[in-house]
C-alpha cells in the first residue's frame, strides 16, 4: 500500500498524502489569519480604494511598465522608432526574420 | 462618561475643509510638550485608513464637500468624527457664504463638536476623549 502511494524521485520522494496534509495545514493557516481581520470592513466600497487626499482615483494599479518608466523615457528616440515598426502583423514580422536571417547567413558563411 | 480605561491608542486624521489654519494649529498644539496627547497614545496619521477618529476643521467649502465625504467613507469602523471649530461647527463667520455647503455635519456625521475660534486645546482633548467613549459604546456593540 505505501509503496504504491511513494514516487520516488532519486531526490526524496513525492507522496500525495503528505501533499494533501500540507495544503490542508496551509488552508487551515491562511483561515486563521483570515479569521483575524476586521469584520466591519466593507466590500465594494471607498474602504477598498487607497487613500489620496481625498481624490478620486480611477485605476490605482501600478502597472508593470511604471518599473522601466525611466529607461524607456531615456530611450524614448529608439524605442519610438521600434514601436512604429510593430505593425502586428505577422506578415511583417516575417519578412524582418528572413532578413536578418539572410544578413547572419551572409555575414556566417561569406566571412 | 463611563470610560472604563484606554485598551488601545487612539489614532486620528485631521482633515481641513476649508479652514483658516486656526484649529489646526490648536490640534498642533495639543500634540506639543505642553499637553503632550501621544502620552495617552493618541496621535496623528497620514491616512484615514488607519484612524479610528476624524478630526475635521473649517467650513466645508465646495471643493472639499465630495473629498470630505470620501474621506470618511474610507474610515474603517467603528469610526467618530470630531468637528473641531466653529466654521465646521455652524460655519462660523462664513455663514450663507455662496462658496460653502457646510457646516460639517451637512456633509458627514458627526459625534462630537468643539466649538470655539479657536478652541483651546484642553477643549479639543475633551473633544476627542468623548470620541474615544463613543467608540467604546460602539466596539461593545462589535
Amino acid at each position: 500500500m505505501e509503496e504504491t502511494l511513494k514516487i520516488f524521485t532519486g531526490q526524496g520522494y513525492w507522496s500525495p498524502l503528505i501533499w494533501a496534509a500540507g495544503a490542508l495545514g496551509t488552508l487551515i493557516l491562511a483561515f486563521l489569519i483570515w479569521s483575524q481581520g476586521r469584520r466591519e470592513h466593507k466590500r465594494d466600497t471607498e474602504q477598498e480604494l487607497p487613500f489620496l487626499s481625498g481624490e478620486r482615483v480611477d485605476d490605482p494599479r501600478v502597472d508593470a511598465s511604471h518599473l522601466y518608466w525611466g529607461l524607456a523615457e531615456a530611450l524614448k528616440p529608439f524605442l519610438g522608432r521600434l514601436k512604429s515598426w510593430h505593425s502586428g502583423i505577422i506578415n511583417d514580422y516575417a519578412g524582418w526574420f528572413m532578413v536578418i536571417l539572410a544578413v547572419v547567413l551572409l555575414l556566417v558563411l561569406g566571412g | 462618561m463611563g470610560l472604563s480605561a484606554f485598551k488601545r491608542a487612539l489614532w486620528v486624521f485631521h482633515v481641513s475643509t476649508g479652514s483658516c489654519n486656526g484649529c489646526d494649529i490648536e490640534i498642533l498644539a495639543a500634540l506639543t510638550p505642553r499637553y503632550d496627547v501621544e502620552r495617552f497614545g493618541i496621535r496623528l496619521v497620514g491616512t484615514p485608513r488607519h484612524a479610528d477618529v476624524l478630526l475635521v476643521t473649517g467650513a466645508v467649502t465646495r471643493m472639499m464637500a465630495e473629498r470630505l465625504k470620501r474621506i470618511y467613507e474610507q474610515t474603517p469602523d467603528p469610526k467618530a468624527v470630531v468637528v473641531v471649530g466653529g466654521c465646521g461647527s455652524t460655519s462660523g463667520v462664513f455663514y450663507e457664504s455662496y462658496n460653502l455647503v457646510g457646516p460639517v455635519d451637512r456633509i458627514i456625521p458627526v459625534d462630537v463638536y468643539v466649538p470655539g475660534c479657536p478652541p483651546r486645546p484642553e477643549a479639543i482633548i475633551d473633544g476627542v476623549v468623548k470620541a474615544v467613549a463613543k467608540l467604546e459604546k460602539l466596539g461593545a456593540k462589535v
